[in-house]
C-alpha cells in the first residue's frame, strides 16, 4: 500500500464529504485525520481503502452527532442563518444560498443525507449500502426518496420559506 | 414492460442497471411521456443537488501524510510501557521541498530522550510474515514462517535486538547495549521515526538521529510501516533496513515471547 498516494487521492474527497455532512470544516478535518491515522494502523489494499475510510468516517460523524449538542446547535443555527458567519468576501446571496443548502440537508434524515452525499462522491450503490449499513437493494429507493425530499425542501428554502423539521430529524440520530 | 419504478429510473440514470435492463428502460422511456418526464425530474433534482451542495465546499486544510505518521508516532510513544518524563523533547523537522531521489529530503524525525524500563520483545508473527519480509542473518527472499521462534543473542555482538510489530509500526528494541554503543537511525525520502533511549545522548542531522553512549539502558526505535526507507546501525554495523514493505533484520533477533502481536496482514 502506498499510503501517501492513497492519502493524496482520497483526502480531498473524504474532507469534502465530511464537510458537507457535518457543516463544520473543523470537524471534517478532525475526522478526516482520525480516519487516515486509523488507516495507517490497518493497511488495506488501495481498492478497499476508500470504502473503509468512508465507513470509519461516517461512523465517527454519527458518534460526534450523538455525543454532543454541537450538531444540533450548528444545524439550528444554519437554519436561522449562515454558519459559520459569512466571510467578508462572501456575498449576501452566497450566504443565503449556503444557509438554504444546510437547512435543506438538515431536514433530510441523517442516513438519507449520508447516502445522497456518498452518491455525490461517486460511490456505487453496493458500496453505499456497505458504508451506510443498509440492504443493497434498498439504496435506489432511499436515494430516490432523499433526492426528491432534498429538491423540494431546497426549493422552499431558496424561495425564503422554511420549516421547523430540523430538530425532529436530528433526533433520529 | 410496465412503467419502471422511480428507483429503477434513478438506477438507470446512475448507470447501475445491468446492460439488458438498461436497454429495456431506455426503449420504454423513449415512448412513454410519463416516465420520460419522471426521468427528467430526477435528472434535474440530481443537478440541483450537485449544484447546491457545491456551495458548501471549502478547500481542505493542508495536511501531509507525514503529519499523520507523526500523530501515530505520538500515540505509540504514549503507549510505551515506561512513562515519558517531563523533560522529553519532541522536535519535528519539517519536510523539505526537494523531491526524490534525494536522501534525507522530505523528512520528519521525532526523537525522545527519556528514562524508562525495559520494553518486552515479542515474536514476529503475522505482520512481519505476511506484510513485511523479514530476513535474519544472510539475506533471503523466503518469507518467514509466522510460527518460527526468534531467540538468542546476536552473533558476535553482546547486544540483543528484537523486533516487535505493532499496529502501524515495527518497534526495534536494542536491549542493554554496551555503554559506549552508538546507534544511528537514518531515513531517506520521507516519513517519521522515533528513537527512545534510557541513557543516550542524541546527535541529529537531517534525516538522521544518532544515539551516543547508548548503553546500558534499552533503546527503542519506532518505524511506522509507511516509512519508505530506513536504516538502523549499531556501532556502524547495519542491523536493520526497511525498503518499502521489505523489512530486514540483518542479525539474529532476540525475543521474549509474551507480547501480543497485533499487526494486520495486508498492505
Amino acid at each position: 500500500m502506498d499510503f501517501e498516494a492513497i492519502f493524496a487521492k482520497l483526502y480531498p474527497s473524504l474532507f469534502r464529504y465530511l464537510n458537507r455532512l457535518t457543516g463544520d470544516p473543523d470537524v471534517a478535518a478532525d475526522i478526516s485525520q482520525e480516519a487516515f491515522v486509523r488507516l495507517l494502523q490497518r493497511p488495506l489494499p488501495e481498492a478497499d481503502a476508500r470504502r473503509w475510510l468512508f465507513t470509519v468516517a461516517t461512523n465517527l460523524v454519527r458518534d460526534w452527532a450523538r455525543a454532543g449538542e454541537r450538531q444540533r446547535r450548528l444545524l439550528r443555527d444554519s437554519y436561522r442563518g449562515p454558519t459559520p458567519p459569512a466571510r467578508p468576501d462572501e456575498s449576501a446571496e452566497r450566504s443565503l444560498r449556503i444557509a438554504a443548502v444546510r437547512a435543506a440537508l438538515a431536514q433530510i434524515a441523517p442516513r438519507d443525507r449520508e447516502i445522497l452525499l456518498m452518491r455525490e462522491e461517486g460511490f456505487r450503490y453496493a458500496e453505499i449500502a456497505e458504508v451506510v449499513g443498509v440492504a443493497p437493494g434498498s439504496v435506489g429507493t432511499l436515494l430516490a426518496r432523499a433526492l426528491r425530499r432534498f429538491a423540494a425542501v431546497y426549493a422552499e428554502q431558496a424561495e425564503g420559506g422554511g420549516s421547523t423539521e430540523t430538530d425532529a430529524n436530528l433526533n433520529e440520530e | 414492460m410496465g412503467h419502471p419504478a422511480e428507483q429503477t429510473l434513478l438506477a438507470y440514470l446512475d448507470r447501475e442497471l445491468p446492460v439488458d435492463e438498461r436497454s429495456t428502460v431506455r426503449e420504454h422511456v423513449q415512448v412513454c411521456a410519463t416516465c420520460s418526464r419522471m426521468l427528467d425530474e430526477l435528472t434535474a433534482a440530481t443537478r440541483t443537488l450537485a449544484d447546491a451542495i457545491s456551495a458548501l465546499d471549502v478547500p481542505a486544510p493542508a495536511l501531509l501524510a507525514s503529519e499523520l505518521e507523526g500523530d501515530l508516532v505520538a500515540r505509540a510513544l504514549q503507549e510505551l510501557d515506561a512513562p515519558v518524563p517531563a523533560a522529553t523533547t519532541i522536535t519535528p523537522l519539517r519536510r523539505r521541498a526537494s523531491k526524490r531521489p534525494l536522501l534525507a529530503a522530505a523528512l520528519i524525525i521525532i526523537f525522545v530522550a527519556g528514562a524508562g524500563a525495559a520494553i518486552p520483545g515479542s515474536p514476529l508473527r503475522e505482520w512481519l510474515a505476511r506484510s513485511v519480509e523479514l530476513v535474519t542473518g544472510a539475506p533471503s527472499k523466503e518469507p518467514i514462517d509466522p510460527a518460527t521462534p526468534f531467540s538468542g543473542q546476536g552473533v558476535g555482538s553482546p547486544t540483543a535486538v528484537s523486533v516487535q510489530p505493532r499496529d502501524g509500526f515495527v518497534r526495534i528494541i536494542i536491549t542493554q547495549p554496551a555503554p559506549e554503543t552508538m546507534i544511528r537511525v537514518r531515513l531517506s525520502d520521507s516519513g517519521t521515526a522515533s528513537v527512545w533511549s534510557v541513557e543516550g545522548r542524541y546527535r541529529t542531522a537531517p534525516g538522521e538521529i544518532e544515539v551516543l553512549d547508548a548503553g546500558p539502558g534499552d533503546v527503542v526505535v519506532l518505524l511506522p510501516r509507511t516509512v519508505p526507507s530506513a536504516e538502523v546501525e549499531l556501532d556502524g554495523r547495519l542491523v536493520a533496513t526497511k525498503e518499502g514493505s521489505d523489512f530486514r533484520l540483518l542479525i539474529p533477533a532476540a525475543d521474549s515471547s509474551d507480547a501480543e502481536v497485533s499487526f494486520q496482514a495486508g498492505g
